[in-house]
């Protein structure tokens, strides 16, 4: 108690001495408002995405927001080819989109718990990404819902083949030589591709918030279904 | 009025039309601040006009791709990299002199390159928020980011910021209250850690945590079964298995949170020794000791650390009465450590952790992984600093510089003809000493002339040190 005191004394003393500066420090502002906009707004750190001793800001580091970012442009370029793909303009499709179909054939697969494994291990880079995107992966799936019914889906079954045809097709870069059976029909190629575009958003939406303020650490915490025992994510199904 | 919607050909091309104009606006002025903060403002160090540069230049090619390459699904993501690389104009901002202390920015800069690699260089800016954080790396990221796209010229780019692959930028923050504090800056051993650990979960994490998930993700799916929700028969399991991802998902954060937590501790304890876990309990002190990381953004609890910390500072908790330690100096602080301990004799945090199946899994993750994963983070230092940093092992250089500040003399050389300057770490521990000695002997002992009188003595002696270390054989071999 004593230690808690005494250092909480000497911050007030020291915060009561900066308000007697920043008169200073606001007038000198005043006189050099055109060199210092940047003063203006740019000072909090509630938005900053750093990794520090404690909470005070949001846990995200420099990292993770890059490797996400990377993952939604590779989804959203495999989104594109797919498109292409359905309305029958393979030619058109770049070696980078190429590339995009193929990794995200194989992170489709990483991440869906009931995809046919692929014969290699998954890399720790790869497993530790669909960890992390996995829950994404089932909420875009269920806000697809009607439209997956209305391209015939009613049960679990067809679900799965529908994925696994989606997932045979990416990896091969779309140019899948098996059976007729195992391909994509062009309003499949446009569901795989509207699925890649969600997921593609829904992780620019976890960077960017849409343009909106970042809940504050704390309050986002509350909301987080894991933070008790209960999980809210079933409450309006 | 009601007006007809778009088609969405019409939609797509409104919206590319207004996101061109205004995201070349903004990166323009992005680019033009960049430049104004970096050839006005005073720095103490290079690296705040580095990080200047390289959003200057990140802005200028973005505009002029928006006016000729960027493609049109490519304008939302341009747009979030202009909300991520933003901000970090302010960490320019906020490092000139005036706002640092700026006479221990050189030595502690020495020090972090020391750890980390000369090739890494560091902003030292304060930060409203009540916090130390280290972020970054920014070169690395925003290289990583702009390869994202065919039609931006990445060699362009890395030749205009005249970064070498190898050279990163690092921006490590502390509270703006505490600027004179340089006894609580003994926590940047632990952000200077997360650079180490960050490379320790870039090789390793993954490995370790696929190794292990399959086991944690059954343990996990058998309690959710328990209690299975009813559910849309589309997606009877997969509802499950969501449920299941997203615990797996918390246990994964909350298991590299804390690992990585509780090895930047164990970083900045090698480094900084007592020092170090004397900020850290100063810190903690303001806090509950034992809340969940699920509700804490995922930090293992105060307690958890502390007990970590203390076990690694045992040899110096010791008497080692046949070379004389604790010398009096320094057995007040001492003995503050030591009831300080006690703190870790609870296990109220482990009750805490016990009590959800993501934590508890994912603490048991932490303690399999520990031993391994703190000897390979150490390991990542260089020989100069390879062996802790132990009081015991330093009591006597430090009881001089006690000395020296009880005199009202800065804590430097040890003695006048020695020659030889102290050391970063021993001027804070020495510091410690001081301040405990002073509370002890005067629980009342504090005012504002006090503290600035310790931490202007602590500042120049880290200063004084950093000029004699750069400077002491030039001038020693001049005759003036």
């Amino acid at each position: 108690m004593q230690s808690r005191d005494n250092y909480i004394t000497m911050c007030c003393k020291g915060l009561a001495c900066m308000e007697l500066i920043s008169l200073d420090t606001r007038l000198a502002l005043f006189y050099y408002s055109g060199r210092n906009r940047l003063r203006e707004g740019l000072d909090g750190d509630s938005t900053g995405k750093s990794v520090g001793l404690y909470r005070g800001v949001v846990m995200e580091d420099l990292g993770l927001v890059a490797g996400l970012f990377k993952t939604s442009s590779i989804l959203e370029s495999a989104a594109t080819a797919l498109e292409k793909l359905a309305a029958s303009k393979k030619e058109e499709i770049s070696s980078a989109e190429k590339h995009g179909l193929s990794w995200s054939g194989e992170f489709l697969s990483a991440m869906d718990w009931n995809a046919q494994q692929p014969p290699k291990p998954v890399a720790g880079g790869l497993a530790l990404q669909a960890t992390s995107v996995r829950p994404t992966f089932y909420s875009c799936l269920f806000r697809m819902a009607p439209k997956l019914r209305d391209a015939g889906m009613h049960d679990q079954r067809q679900l799965r083949s529908f994925l696994s045809k989606l997932y045979t097709t990416l990896v091969s870069s779309g140019g899948g030589r098996g059976p007729k059976k195992q391909k994509l029909t062009a309003d499949q190629s446009r569901l795989g591709a509207l699925l890649l575009h969600e997921m593609a958003e829904s992780i620019l939406v976890q960077i960017n918030n849409n343009g909106l303020p970042q809940p504050t650490a704390t309050l986002k915490d509350e909301w987080k279904p894991t933070s008790n025992e209960i999980t809210p994510v079933f409450a309006g199904r | 009025m009601k007006s007809l919607p778009f088609s969405q050909a019409d939609e797509d091309a409104w919206h590319e039309t207004l996101r061109r104009r205004e995201l070349r606006r903004c990166l323009i002025s992005l680019a033009q601040l960049a430049d104004t903060v970096q050839f006005t403002e005073d720095f103490v160090i290079e690296t705040p006009t580095i990080l200047a540069r390289l959003i200057r230049v990140t802005a200028e090619l973005l505009a002029r791709g928006i006016d000729t390459t960027a493609r049109n699904q490519d304008l939302e993501q341009i747009n979030t990299v202009l909300g991520i690389i933003t901000p970090h104009l302010r960490y320019v901002e906020r490092a000139q002199i005036s706002q640092t202390p700026w006479s221990i920015v050189q030595s502690a800069e020495r020090l972090l390159k020391l750890a980390v690699g000369s090739e890494s260089h560091f902003i030292i800016r304060p930060s409203w928020a009540y916090n130390y954080s280290v972020i970054g790396e920014f070169a690395s990221v925003y290289r990583e980011i702009l390869s994202c796209w065919p039609w931006f010229n990445i060699d362009e780019w890395k030749e205009q910021v005249g970064l070498k692959n190898n050279e990163s930028i690092y921006c490590i923050s502390f509270p703006r209250i505490e600027k004179a504090n340089c006894l609580l800056h003994a926590n940047w051993g632990h952000e200077v850690g997360h650079i180490l650990v960050a490379r320790w979960v870039a090789a390793d994490f993954g490995t370790v945590w696929t190794a292990d998930e399959s086991q944690m993700k059954r343990r996990i799916e058998d309690q959710m079964k328990k209690n299975p929700p009813s559910v849309d028969p589309l997606f009877k399991d997969m509802v499950i298995q969501e449920a299941v991802a997203e615990q797996m998902r918390a246990t994964m954060e909350v298991a590299r949170q804390g690992l990585i937590e509780l090895l930047c501790d164990r970083v900045g304890i090698h480094l900084l020794g007592p020092a170090a876990l004397a900020a850290t309990m100063e810190y903690a002190a303001r806090f509950a000791m034992d809340i969940s990381p699920l509700q804490s953004s995922n930090y293992p609890p105060w307690r958890y650390r502390l007990r970590k910390m203390f076990e690694h500072c045992e040899p110096d908790l010791k008497d080692y009465t046949g070379v004389g330690y604790p010398n009096i100096e320094i057995a007040e602080y001492l003995e503050w450590l030591k009831v300080g301990s006690r703190l870790s004799a609870a296990s109220t945090d482990l009750d805490v952790i016990k009590s959800s199946i993501i934590t508890k899994e994912a603490y048991e993750f932490v303690s399999r992984h520990w031993e391994k994963a703190a000897e390979k983070v150490i390991a990542m230092l260089p020989p100069a600093l390879a062996r802790p940093y132990r009081m015991h092992e330093n009591h006597d250089v430090i009881g001089k510089l006690v000395l020296r500040l009880k005199q009202g003399i800065p804590p430097n050389e040890i003695a006048h003809l020695s020659g030889q300057p102290a050391s970063f770490q021993d001027i804070l521990v020495a510091a410690w000493a001081y301040k405990i000695h002073k509370i002890t002997k005067n629980p009342g002992w504090g005012n504002s002339d006090e503290y600035d009188l310790l931490f202007r003595l602590v500042l120049k002696g880290c200063e004084s040190s950093y000029v004699h270390l750069t400077w002491g054989d030039k001038i020693d071999g001049e005759k003036l």
